[in-house]
Order: C-alpha cells, then sequence, then structure tokens
C-alpha cells in the first residue's frame, strides 16, 4: 500500500479510535457516545475503502448515537452512517441538484464491497480508476 | 444575556423568520462554517430561539475554540417528510420548552402521521414534558418510529439550509 495512502487511512482510524474516548453528551446537548461496535464497523468500511481505493474524507461523531463516515466528490457526497444499535444507513446527496437517496448498509464484508461499488459509481460515475482529486 | 424581558409562560408562537441557533462541535462543522447533518439529531433536537436570545448565548459557557453556532430560520425548517412508497409521513414543528437559566431552550418536535393516526416521537414520559407544554398529553411511541430512510433526509435538508452564525475560535460578541 502506497505511504500516502497507508497515512491517510492510519489518521481516519485513529481519528475512528479517539471517538470511543467521547461520553454521553458530547455534543453539550444529550447526544449518546459512539459505541466500541459502531466505531468497530467503521473502521472496517474504512480499512475496506482503502483496499478500493475510496477514501473518505471525514470521520466524525454523530448526534443520534454512532459515528458517521463521509465520501466527498464535487457536490456529491455519500455518509454512512453507524448507529449504536449496530445497524447503518447511507445517504447519497446532490448539493447542486439536492437529490435525495438513501439505503441500508449490510454489515459484511461482501455488504461493505457492495456498497463502496455504489459509493464509487455515485461518485466518480462509470471510471472506475476515477478517484477524488 | 436575553434580548427581550421574557414573558413568564412560554411563546409557542414562532415567526417565519425567526432564527433557532445550535451549538455545533467543531467536529461536526464543516470548512464552510455549516453543520454536518450529524449535528442534528432526533427526536427533540435542542435549539435557542431568536425571540428570547442570540447566537452569542447559545455558546456562553462553552469554549469559543471547539464550538461553532449555526441557526436555521423556522420557515426554512421542512415541515414534512413523506416518501411516496410509505403510507406514514412525518411532520416537524418547534415548540418552546424553557429551562431553569435557558428560558430561550426549544425543542423541534417530529410527529408521526398514518392516516388519521398522529402520534408524537419522544423518548419523553408525561411527567417529563412541563405542565404548560401543548404536547404534554399527546399520543405517544418512541425513537424507534423514526426510520433513517426520512431522518437522514430531513437532517441533510437542515445542513443545507443552516447558516453560519459563529465559527470555532470567532471572538465572543
Amino acid at each position: 500500500m502506497p505511504r500516502k495512502k497507508r497515512s491517510v487511512l492510519t489518521d481516519l482510524i485513529e481519528r475512528a479510535s479517539e471517538l470511543g474516548r467521547l461520553k454521553k453528551g458530547w455534543n453539550s446537548y444529550s447526544a449518546p457516545a459512539p459505541t466500541s461496535t459502531a466505531i468497530g464497523n467503521a473502521k472496517t468500511l474504512l480499512t475496506l475503502a482503502s483496499h478500493a481505493d475510496i477514501i473518505p474524507e471525514r470521520i466524525e461523531p454523530s448526534a443520534m448515537g454512532g459515528v458517521g463516515v463521509t465520501f466527498t466528490a464535487g457536490s456529491r457526497e455519500v455518509t454512512v452512517e453507524f448507529y449504536n444499535a449496530g445497524n447503518a444507513h447511507a445517504l447519497f446527496s446532490n448539493s447542486e441538484t439536492e437529490a435525495l437517496d438513501t439505503m441500508p448498509v449490510a454489515l459484511s464484508v461482501e455488504g461493505y464491497k457492495s456498497f463502496l461499488q455504489q459509493v464509487r459509481r455515485y461518485l466518480y460515475g462509470q471510471n472506475a480508476t476515477a478517484q477524488a482529486p | 444575556m436575553a434580548k427581550t424581558q421574557p414573558p413568564r409562560h412560554p411563546d409557542q408562537n414562532f415567526r417565519d423568520v425567526e432564527r433557532l441557533f445550535r451549538r455545533v462541535h467543531r467536529d461536526n462543522m464543516k470548512p464552510d462554517g455549516k453543520a454536518s447533518f450529524l449535528a442534528f439529531e432526533l427526536p427533540d433536537m435542542s435549539v435557542n430561539r431568536e425571540e428570547f436570545s442570540t447566537a452569542e448565548d447559545a455558546r456562553q459557557g462553552f469554549r469559543p475554540e471547539d464550538w461553532g453556532v449555526v441557526s436555521i430560520r423556522v420557515r426554512d425548517m421542512p415541515p414534512r417528510e413523506s416518501l411516496p412508497q410509505i403510507n406514514h409521513s412525518y411532520r416537524f414543528r418547534a415548540r418552546h420548552v424553557p429551562e431553569v437559566g435557558n428560558f430561550a431552550h426549544s425543542e423541534v418536535r417530529v410527529w408521526r402521521e398514518n392516516g388519521a393516526v398522529v402520534l408524537l416521537i419522544t423518548t419523553r414520559q408525561t411527567e417529563d414534558f412541563l405542565a404548560t407544554d401543548p404536547d404534554r398529553d399527546s399520543p405517544r411511541t418512541g425513537p424507534e418510529s423514526l426510520d433513517p430512510d426520512f431522518h437522514m433526509r430531513w437532517r441533510k435538508r437542515l445542513e443545507w439550509k443552516c447558516q453560519p452564525e459563529l465559527r470555532p475560535s470567532d471572538e465572543a460578541a
């Protein structure tokens, strides 16, 4: 794995681990702390995304309880929200057209791979080797 | 500090142009100063209403280096969310819910509608509502009634509509 990609992946995984130290009410309101389940699921996706050459832009805690991983290309964005309950849902959005779509994400290696293929198609079209600038 | 002398009782009249302020941690802020939709929650999302407070009030007592404030105008809050293939829909409304030391505190509440059946989605029990709260005796259901298909879309629309008021590290006014 190229050093730069490994570094980005390491940074994102470290950031995911840091989110595990948040306490209930971390958002100054009443947000639940992200659970180890939600963080572990996010880390698995980060690793598989890196292998698939799709690097997320950010990982952040969710006020709904869990963590969110966001992929971006231009006006298009895909965010998968890993909930504390152990499920995950993705939002596909285009800020230019304000089009929105959602889908559940299956929490298995095959499920993640299928999801990442959809992310790639949504963000980069049919150019399978394209990557965000 | 309150902008105006607050009345004794909650005021459930929200003007369309009124702003609702929400404090956001820098981890949930985008470079343009808007909040990521992950900063928004349902049900019972806490905000401070402009009628009785300022954006600075929402950040009072919190480190400006780490916290920002965004606003949503009442008219910009998506009032309803529905999907054609699903029977039920969701309705949203701001409620003034004063707290001790924060008269401006308000909440964005959500109802699930299925024909004539309308249920307030909340984690609260009856005794958790103020005696004057108009929703105190409403039929209720829990947050499990909130489908991600709906709340993710609604929260994303809020992200697009919200405006930066105070960015982290901005000097407090």
